[in-house]
């Protein structure tokens, strides 16, 4: 044992003597970084200088970070947006898909991996503000005034003043549809196949007669599809709005009375849709393996799949069509509902420049070509032309000679979040040539809430708000999936959540919640 | 298994001074030799270390790594406020310690049988098939196991409705799981421990069991006054380095046969996949390095008071 | 390693036939357990569509189709790409593996080294303290700049105490210091030693410290999911446990070459194409695994008897 502590004394001596040499190099390295964010607007001043003489920009790779999945193509795709880049504003660019079942954890791991990224999708519903908070994001208010033209003359401005905190404006939105409903997809030929009617469905209850006939008539279809975090509690979100990431069940029910903030899991909407879910797992109406289903698009893809939850805005079923191969219906899950625009609609789809970019400034100009290129912005939704698809008229598209939804190098990116602005998309030669005009229609129909503009800012909170994600990450999801039965389970679920802190999560929220409406009058 | 680790050299610590420079030029090979593998192991074990501050910081991404606010130790009340410091350290205790016991019986026990079979080539091959689990990644055994237990699975489709059972949604069940883990833990692994055990039983002399014999001992006492007695300071050792590392567990086995179902974590969630999903989820690094301290640190004083304990029982037998 | 038992002198001491019986029937029974399951995995990969939806997965599928297997090969470039990573990390991270665990345990077996204790114990001291998940993420991406970089693949674990202190008792106990003595009288130098001497007689540790290492790198998915993001660096295992995930993985990049036919195969049923791929990345190991296992059960008693 003596000879033990000598040992120990011997490495713990050299543990601390490594230990304040590399303190002493990291230190000087990680001044040089901070140096350098301090003198952004310096390096940002610099390059706007540049501008003027706009040849003179040093090349650069843009890092981009995007919710797609990981095509064969994409390596031609990143080639020609490289080639356009490098002529319009001398960068080059790498982009990064991930989809469904990675983008939240590896963003996460990218984010604190330290790498140089400058372009980045992070939505509000996948934990935005707490990076926000962690300091990851940059600030982009001088950017954008310097680089950013086309973005301010373009979006909405609704938008920018969404994913804004402490009055300072940390993502670009992307320029889309601003509000959604809640609802589903139907695979029509099914739906005519029964003579299904949908237009007196008044509350997702009204499906059922049919998930039971498809249930009993059409063995080998799954009525319902769901998968993790993909399921019936589309439902509620034309009732209960998130202030922060998903799994976190904060928030407050959208009214025209005073707004509180709760835990959204003892609301009434959700309790009803989440009995529901129970009804039709129990029933057999959603597949048996929703829990270990990472992903239902392959289910949908091989057309098993009668009815699916869905966020729904004008022409989803004709998006979807494409993706999918066959002709969709899409319903409403509410009927003779008011449709609010929340905040948290206008910061679903949002693009941010993470801290750790070499230059903000390219990425900001990159984010501005999103809303004024439309060649760019269509190569990285559809690929490349007569490759991937062929133009059928000036802004109608379809599949390239021998291409289809199932073989296709390139398809199935989730163009609304690709960022920028969705109007300069091409449209599918199955979808109506005015789906831009009835989306801008679409758009002024949503009754502005309360709330708009206002973003929860969790910095006081944000060591709960990270365990109240996990608890709901792991927790909540299987009660909406429906494989647990909500008066048995949530007690305990309960009991977790407040040993998380969520009441003192409410409490803060609704502090500035008070606070943002007091200041408006 | 590294018992005598340097008894012998002892007494020739005590040393002139100044002697680390004429060792360094005397012994300059072995310096040389040692220089690569020593760096990887600063950098791969040492410079890690360091990274424990982030446990007591309120980590912020300008400020970084270094210049991040001291948080004291919130990050350590918030985890045991939680209800996942009790839930973390229950499971990967009361695994490991289901573990050790299982894989100690079973491995000793198909060991002295193999040993006894008449026939050597079946008990040959009866060995290799034991042991081709053990080469199998977690990824594929999550395969296997899904294979069986998933809705369309080998027991819900096929073995429920021979045997008139109910069918069971195991991955929705975490009753089950306690039993599921370490009868597939004991199944991937069970293999290496039976090569070592039969490896010290062919090492014991047979003069023994031939005196025995000629003293009439039936084959049940050979194993009990023979084999076993020989065999305990192996099982001690393993035993103990098992014990050592009870706070840590297979991040693979929790990780990906669970297949991450979070309405499982109350019986499947460890503290290696708490770390990780602490990571993943929330994103709060000063939270998962709080959760990998507690580790780090516990699991230190486990084997200390692991070592002495082995000591005070059986002093030849410690590790250090 | 050790004397035979004379076999006439034990006629005499060996079990009764009836529990010999017994106890090769427990044995079968438990084989069978062990191999079931692979055999499972691979018939629902051959299970038709139709099936597998009457019957689920069952290791008599009423109807056999190789389709899976046709339509994964059609796509085989990512397939045999993650092999390569695998492979490569096995030969790369083997060999170095073993060379630095002998590099570190040499000297530390040495008498005439006089810090062989403090370098002894600063290896063992890895196995009792280790600094967590999240500082050693960010030492390695952050600091090292490797995430990304298929080197991540084999560096970190290319050393550790478990084998360098197998590799020490190995030398401690079967290089006796006379014969390096007189190699040293004999004029060679320390290094000339090293590979005329310590490696020749020390075939059984490389052996089994090499399949260790080896094995470590053929099942490792773990560095993949923290470190590499780009698809094309993916390792078999990690293919597998991605493809467990999302089906997606494996459908949403064939070839657009496949033509007309693909709408079929993309009806595939998603189970059996996530088996077949549990089959093409297990088939290699059974294949080699006979042959191996030999050595490794060798070399794993050395260590346990010799330790």
């Amino acid at each position: 044992m003596n000879r033990m502590k000598k040992m120990g004394c011997i490495v713990f001596a050299l543990v601390f003597i490594c230990s304040v040499v590399l303190t002493g190099c990291g230190g000087s390295k990680d001044s040089t970084v901070s140096s350098s964010s301090n003198s952004q607007a310096s390096v940002a001043d610099s390059s706007a200088s540049a501008e003027s003489k706009a040849p003179e920009l040093k090349p650069y790779e843009l890092n981009c970070y995007f919710l797609a999945p990981q095509t064969k193509d994409l390596p031609l795709i990143q080639d020609e947006v490289s080639k356009l880049l490098t002529e319009k504003i001398n960068a080059t660019i790498k982009l990064n898909y991930f989809f469904w079942d990675s983008y939240q954890d590896k963003q996460k791991l990218v984010v604190a991996s330290g790498e140089k990224i400058d372009v980045m999708f992070s939505p509000s519903w996948w934990g935005w503000s707490t990076f926000v908070a962690q300091k990851a994001w940059l600030e982009l208010d001088d950017l954008l005034a310097q680089y950013g033209a086309d973005i301010t003359k373009n979006i909405n401005p609704a938008y920018l003043k969404a994913p804004v905190i402490n009055g300072k404006l940390y993502a670009i939105p992307t320029n889309k549809d601003m509000f959604g409903v809640g609802g589903v997809l139907v695979n029509k030929a099914l739906a005519e196949k029964y003579n299904f009617d949908f237009s007196n469905i008044k509350t997702p209850a009204d499906f059922e007669p049919m998930l039971k006939t498809i249930k009993e008539k059409e063995p080998g279809i799954v009525p319902f599809v769901s998968a993790q975090g993909d399921h019936a509690s589309y439902f509620t979100q034309d009732a209960l709005v998130h202030i922060s990431q998903t799994e976190v069940p904060v928030g407050y029910q959208k009214t025209d009375g005073d707004i509180k903030v709760v835990n959204l899991q003892e609301t009434p909407e959700y309790i009803n849709v989440i009995k529901m879910t129970r009804e039709w797992y129990n029933k057999g109406y959603i597949n048996k393996d929703v829990a270990t289903l990472k992903d239902s698009m392959p289910v949908k893809k091989a057309q098993k799949a009668f009815m699916w939850g869905e966020q729904l805005k004008p022409g989803k079923n004709d998006e979807m069509k494409a993706q999918l191969g066959y002709d969709l219906i899409q319903v409403n899950a509410y009927k003779d509902i008011p449709y609010y625009a929340t905040t948290g609609d206008l910061t679903n789809s949002m693009l941010v420049i993470p801290r750790t970019s070499e230059d903000p400034a390219r990425a900001m100009m990159f984010i501005n070509l999103l809303f004024n290129d439309k060649q760019i912005k269509n190569l990285l939704d559809w690929g490349i032309e007569n490759k991937h698809y062929k133009k059928i008229g000036e802004n109608q598209i379809d599949f390239a000679d021998g291409v289809t939804a199932d073989n296709s190098g390139y398809t199935g990116i989730a163009q609304w979040a690709m960022g920028g602005d969705q109007f300069l998309d091409y449209l599918w030669a199955n979808e109506s040539p005015d789906k831009w005009t009835k989306m801008k229609e679409f758009n002024e129909s949503a009754k502005p809430e309360k709330l708009l503009g206002w973003v929860y800012n969790p910095e006081a909170v944000k060591t709960e708000i990270a365990t109240l994600a996990t608890v709901g990450k792991n927790m909540g999801n299987p009660l909406n999936e429906g494989i647990v039965d909500y008066d048995k389970y949530y007690p305990k679920m309960k009991e977790s959540l407040e040993k998380a802190g969520i009441n003192k999560v409410c409490a803060d929220a609704q502090k500035q919640v008070d606070d943002f409406l007091a200041a408006k009058k | 298994m590294f018992t005598n680790v340097d008894t012998t050299l002892k007494p020739k610590l005590t040393k002139r001074p100044g002697g680390f420079l004429k060792e360094l030029v005397t012994n300059r090979a072995m310096f040389l030799m040692l220089l690569p593998p020593f760096i990887l192991v600063v950098i791969n074990y040492y410079l890690p270390m360091f990274g424990i501050i982030i446990a007591f910081k309120e980590f912020n991404y300008q400020d970084g790594f270094l210049h991040s606010p001291w948080s004291g130790i919130k990050n350590f009340e918030f985890l045991f406020k939680s209800d996942a410091a009790w839930r973390i350290t229950r499971n990967t205790i009361g695994y490991n310690l289901i573990f050790i016991v299982l894989n100690l019986f079973f491995a000793v026990t198909i060991a002295l049988i193999l040993n006894e079979l008449k026939n050597k080539v079946a008990a040959k091959l009866y060995q290799s098939v034991i042991f081709l689990p053990y080469f199998l990644s977690w990824v594929v055994v999550a395969y296997l196991v899904l294979a069986i237990l998933s809705p369309e699975g080998l027991y819900n489709k096929s073995i429920a409705p021979l045997l008139n059972l109910t069918a069971v949604d195991w991955y929705t069940q975490p009753q089950y799981w306690p039993f599921i883990l370490p009868f597939v833990n004991l199944w991937k692994n069970i293999g290496y421990g039976i090569v070592i055990y039969l490896a010290g039983i062919t090492g014991i002399d047979q003069e023994y069991y031939e005196a025995a014999v000629l003293d009439g001992a039936s084959k049940l006492q050979q194993i009990r006054s023979i084999t076993i007695p020989f065999l305990v300071p192996l099982m001690i050792v393993t035993t103990i380095m098992a014990l050592g590392n009870i706070f840590r567990s297979d991040f693979g086995l929790f990780y990906q046969v669970p297949m991450q179902q979070g309405l499982l974590q109350d019986t499947t969630d460890v503290l290696d996949t708490y770390i990780y999903n602490a990571l993943i989820y929330s994103g709060d690094l000063g939270m998962s390095s709080a959760a990998g301290f507690y580790q780090s640190i516990v699991g230190f004083f486990l084997v200390l008071f692991a070592n002495w304990s082995v000591g005070k029982i059986s002093a030849e037998n410690k590790i250090f | 390693m050790k004397t035979k038992p004379s076999k006439s002198s034990f006629q005499s001491n060996s079990i009764s036939h009836v529990s010999n019986a017994i106890f090769n029937a427990v044995f079968i029974i438990y084989c069978i357990v062990c191999l079931a399951p692979l055999l499972l995995v691979f018939m629902v990969s051959i299970t038709s569509e139709s099936s597998l939806v009457t019957n689920g997965y069952s290791f008599f599928p009423s109807e056999i189709s190789f389709s899976t297997y046709k339509y994964l090969f059609m796509d085989s470039e990512k397939l045999f790409r993650a092999y390569g990573i695998t492979i490569g990390a096995c030969i790369i991270g083997t060999f170095f593996s073993v060379l630095l665990t002998m590099m570190y345990a040499y000297p530390i077996s040495r008498k005439s080294f006089k810090y062989r204790n403090f370098f002894s114990f600063f290896m063992f001291f890895t196995m009792l303290f280790q600094g967590g998940l999240v500082p050693w993420y960010i030492l390695y991406t952050k600091y090292l700049h490797l995430q990304n970089n298929p080197a991540v693949l084999v560096i970190p674990a290319l050393l550790n105490a478990f084998n360098v202190l197998i590799m020490k008792t190995f030398f401690n106990t079967n290089l006796p210091d006379s014969i390096l003595e007189s190699a040293r009288i004999d004029g060679a130098s320390e290094f000339r030693i090293f590979y005329t001497i310590v490696v020749p007689l020390s075939t059984p540790a490389i052996a089994t410290v090499g399949l260790f290492a080896m094995l470590a790198y053929w099942n490792d998915w773990y560095l993949c999911l923290l470190f590499i993001n780009d698809a094309k660096y993916y390792n078999i295992q990690f293919s597998m446990y991605q493809a467990l995930r999302s089906v997606e993985f494996l459908t949403s990049s064939h070839a657009v070459s496949i033509g007309s036919t693909s709408s079929e195969l993309a009806k595939l049923p998603a189970e059996t194409l996530r088996m077949a791929m549990a089959i093409l990345g297990i088939g290699p190991i059974i294949f080699a695994y006979p042959f191996f296992q030999k050595y490794f059960i060798k070399g794993l008693t050395i260590g346990a008897v010799k330790g």
